[in-house]
């Protein structure tokens, strides 16, 4: 039975916008030359935030040999991007449900995100802002289907039966029992919050990384992370079956079978460390 | 095989895979039968989870042991279905079984 696509666009323009404190960080980083002070004092204005971002920093997987007590320390030890990226994901873990309902199971979902997000941090090429980068739109890339789960639960639940009876590609058998899919239902969502544009188009063509103009090598990772965390059975989204690594994604990524192996050994490990992470634990 | 918090760890479990630190280095590998010391090792290093054998459940199939490589390949190789006929296939498949492998932990197929 095919969703009605305005009244889901009327859904995802009457969401409510992402905490303020995630406007000011982006302004605040836009600037050249914010002292970390400010940006401390941006984040402690939101006390729950702040006491996630504190859970987060002294997570092992960061590893950090000495608690990190205040916000400043946090600020100045992980870097001000990945402070506001971490706040960014912290901010729609509030803003959808982590709560039982729909066919989804909430944490085994945010397993698999919170797995995507540091396989894809792991695998993308370039410098630690591309790779912080590659973490949030590996956390992120499924939110799509929390939306679907959310909104239209008899309709999702239809598609993941005829993903699962037909064995089709999970988008594949969204179109074909709504007539959209979780990347398309993601993108929006990642627009009406004003993304960065690397996790729109991430988030948008995570299972078509071939399609990708602006930030191939992200969409790669993310593609790549995505697939590597199902086959590790970590978490869980709905998805049974799926194709393995698409080749471009593959080459782009520069993997060779010793390169992934050594990637996918430390992905298990990263993900071992990062529990805190998770929105509730 | 079942996650478990390495605060709840206790002696005797078994890893159902391998624990490698940070730096990718091999800290106890599969198979490790865990004494005190290589839990407050695993805890000394930061580790949060570690993956253990079930030792309880259905999925047992002789006492302790997990899954056999040629069970987690087939689990695999049923997940990754669409993309058989790839010549890539194969190698794919393997590789994450040897370093992870997925048996007992049961895919997305509870619905």
């Amino acid at each position: 039975m095919p969703i009605p696509i305005n009244e889901l666009l009327e859904r995802v323009s009457a969401l409510p916008a992402l905490p303020a404190v995630v406007q000011r960080l982006s302004q605040a980083l836009a600037r050249p030359d914010t002292p970390a002070s400010e940006i401390a004092a941006i984040v402690q204005k939101d006390q729950s935030i702040a006491s996630r971002l504190l859970r987060a920093a002294n997570s092992p997987y960061y590893g950090f040999s000495r608690t990190i007590a205040s916000i400043n320390q946090a600020v100045v030890l992980l870097g001000t991007n990945t402070v506001r990226n971490l706040v960014l994901t912290m901010s729609v873990f509030q803003s959808l449900p982590t709560q039982q309902a729909g066919v989804l199971h909430k944490r085994k979902f945010w397993e698999h995100s919170i797995c995507s997000g540091v396989a894809a941090r792991r695998l993308a090429p370039g410098g630690p802002s591309q790779r912080d980068e590659a973490f949030i739109a590996g956390v992120l890339h499924d939110i799509g289907k929390l939306a679907l789960d959310l909104w239209f639960p008899k309709e999702f639940a239809q598609a993941i039966r005829y993903h699962k009876s037909h064995r089709v590609e999970i988008s594949q058998a969204e179109r074909e029992a709504m007539g959209c899919d979780h990347q398309y239902v993601g993108q929006k969502l990642a627009e009406q919050w004003a993304f960065p544009y690397a996790l729109v188009e991430s988030i948008a063509k995570h299972h078509t990384p071939h399609r990708a103009e602006d930030f191939p090598e992200t969409v790669a990772a993310v593609h790549a992370a995505d697939i590597i965390c199902h086959g590790l059975s970590i978490g869980q989204t709905g998805t049974a079956f799926l194709r393995i690594v698409d080749r471009g994604a593959w080459e782009l990524l520069g993997l060779d079978s010793g390169q992934f192996k050594r990637k996918v050994r430390e992905i298990l490990a990263d993900y071992l460390r990062a529990g805190a992470l998770l929105p509730t634990s | 095989m079942q996650r478990v918090q390495t605060s709840q760890l206790e002696r005797g479990m078994v890893l159902a895979e391998g624990v490698s630190g940070a730096d990718g280095q091999l800290i106890l590998s599969r198979g490790t039968v865990l004494t005190r010391r290589s839990i407050e090792l695993l805890r000394s290093q930061g580790v949060e989870w570690v993956f253990v054998r079930e030792q309880f459940g259905a999925g047992r199939r002789k006492e302790g042991k997990g899954p056999s490589d040629a069970e987690v390949i087939e689990k695999l190789a049923d997940r990754f279905c669409l993309s058989k006929g790839d010549e890539r296939f194969e190698e794919f498949i393997r590789t994450l079984a040897e370093v992870a492998g997925t048996g007992g932990k049961g895919a997305d197929t509870d619905q």
